[in-house]
């Protein structure tokens, strides 16, 4: 390999490695994946690295083995994945989750998947997005920018296979069950899972405070974190 | 570092007496007398927090337990729409102008670890007091706390010479950018007027959802308990309970973990959707991270939330799995 192609592979490794933890942009991410399609050493990489979650969480194995190549990539150029099963078959139920508390939001969330869960197949879930989003800022940079957010909508289907991961990119890989998703049933599905996902951690940020509130001298601090959430 | 340098300003200032009244101190001991004082003492002041664009004032007051009455506290947000936030023994009521009042009811907070004698920071942190300074017209030992690995961030804490009470506080990050910011701009210690004490007996008048936590989780009850297979050094299990999830009708378990500085909690819920989401976040000071865990058919959301590193919450995010019934 020419010298100029392997720093690009350096990169490219650098990318991966960036891109499984999640911190990369679409750009990059985009980068990597076309990278990882051409090249059996870096995929064998990208093996490895999901596999360091594997090897810290001792032989259980539930998060490991994603080959995240074909599939990612089919997901972002069909905008699809596979369907979940079809738990509510009514899909008229349309989405207040915006105006009302939050009450049985789960209920509703259900629900509203009825939009989405239109086709009959084999998987159990669908899983949405690695969504990254950094708000943090340093105080020095206050007045230069406002605050950055970064959204990756990588769709991840899962199917009724053990194994986590590389089942689900056999599932969204699969012509057939793409077919049965549309991008907007997607693009709500997203939405939904965003907003369970922010409601939720919402609600755990006032209970750790509380949490670490006892017994701890900072309290004050703790509280006074929750206002971050506001910027939301 | 470079966060450190900025402070020989402050050492300039200092007067040789007081250097050595600060260096006649042991910064382990100070830290400890922080958490005891937090508790012990009454005072009622206002602080301004700071972090990313935005700068909110607050104030505070707090009752030291008593004969009578529990310890107790008010956190009231004064910019923006009114929130606020009151702690009594074994009740916690958050009044938010959207939300409603959300209260968290919990048995006896007996946390398993007390908070300063379950990790040992000096282990985990660079402890060193460098000066003394004046923080909201009072004067403050200036004491860094700097970690020795790069799972934890790192702070500077401004602490009352008389009462070792948290004047100020920044954290600061791997990058030694200061993340947040919070800073008394007064502050009274001592025994509360009555108006301000029939403030702390205040409740809101109706309380739209409330959060029944249970600190004695029945092993029988839960049908699994769960357990971070990594924790970074120190960090300890600090508290454990079992509580209603925030989105659905299912219990949550959440284990709180602390390494005498910082705190993270785990938290972990079974799903009823289908619909799952992974996310990383950092909100402020907080990482967030969210997975998911499967066991057979039954989906997990395990999210992690803390003032630690992102990555961290990632790696503990990841190592999490069901405690295996002794069998």
């Amino acid at each position: 390999m020419s010298e100029k192609g392997s720093s690009a592979r350096e990169r490219l490794k650098e990318s991966l490695s960036v891109s499984l933890d999640g911190q990369a942009s679409e750009l990059e991410l985009r980068r990597v994946l076309d990278g990882i399609s051409t090249d059996d050493s870096l995929r064998a990489l990208a093996g490895r690295y999901q596999l360091i979650g594997d090897a810290v969480r001792g032989k259980s194995s539930k998060f490991a083995g994603v080959d995240i190549s074909g599939g990612v990539m089919a997901a972002i150029e069909q905008d699809g994945a596979a369907p979940v099963k079809p738990a509510v078959t009514s899909a008229e139920v349309t989405d207040h989750a915006e105006d009302s508390p939050k009450g049985n939001f789960a209920q509703r969330l259900w629900t509203s998947l009825g939009k989405v869960a239109v086709a009959a197949s084999i998987a159990a879930a669908i899983i949405i997005g690695v969504r990254t989003i950094n708000l943090t800022q340093d105080v020095p940079l206050l007045a230069e920018q406002e605050p950055t957010v970064l959204t990756q909508p990588v769709q991840l289907a899962q199917s009724g296979l053990n194994d986590y991961g590389a089942a689900s990119i056999l599932a969204g890989n699969s012509p057939e069950s793409r077919d049965n998703i549309s991008p907007e049933q997607l693009a709500h599905a997203q939405k939904l899972a965003n907003k369970a996902t922010r409601e939720r951690f919402r609600a755990y940020a006032l209970q750790h405070a509380e949490l670490s509130a006892v017994g701890g001298a900072q309290s004050i601090l703790s509280f006074a974190r929750l206002t971050s959430f506001d910027n939301q | 570092m470079q966060w450190i340098t900025g402070k020989v300003l402050v050492l300039g200032l200092l007067a040789s007496s007081a250097m050595s009244a600060a260096s006649s101190q042991d910064p382990q001991s100070l830290l400890a007398k922080m958490a005891d004082s937090a508790q012990g003492l009454s005072y009622q002041g206002e602080f301004v927090y700071q972090q990313g664009g935005r700068l909110e004032t607050l104030s505070v007051l707090h009752q030291a337990a008593g004969q009578s009455q529990p310890e107790s506290e008010r956190i009231l947000y004064l910019d923006g729409a009114p929130r606020e936030v009151i702690r009594a023994g074994n009740e916690l009521f958050l009044s938010h102008h959207s939300a409603g009042v959300t209260r968290l009811q919990h048995g006896p907070l007996a946390p398993v670890l007390d908070r300063f004698q379950s990790g040992v920071p000096g282990d985990y942190y660079d402890l060193k007091i460098i000066g003394i300074d004046r923080v909201a017209g009072r004067e403050a030992f200036l004491l860094l706390v700097v970690p020795r690995d790069k799972f934890r961030h790192g702070y500077q804490l401004w602490l009352d010479r008389e009462s070792s009470l948290l004047l100020k506080s920044e954290l600061v990050d791997n990058q030694g950018r200061i993340v947040e910011r919070l800073q008394f701009t007064s502050l009274d210690i001592g025994p509360l007027s009555g108006d301000a004490r029939s403030h702390l007996k205040r409740r809101p008048s109706g309380v739209d959802s409330t959060v029944v936590v249970n600190n004695q989780p029945d092993p029988l009850q839960s049908p699994m308990s769960w357990e971070a297979g990594w924790l970074p050094g120190g960090f300890v299990l600090h508290s454990r309970a079992v509580r209603s999830s925030p989105v659905s009708e299912h219990a949550v378990d959440a284990l709180t973990f602390s390494d005498g500085v910082a705190s993270f909690t785990l938290f972990v819920e079974p799903d009823e959707t289908g619909l799952l989401s992974q996310a990383s976040e950092r909100i402020g000071a907080l990482s967030a991270v969210a997975k998911i865990y499967r066991e057979g058919d039954q989906y997990f959301h395990v999210t992690v939330m803390g003032d630690i590193p992102l990555g961290t919450a990632e790696r503990v995010a990841v190592s999490v799995r069901p405690v295996k019934p002794a069998s």
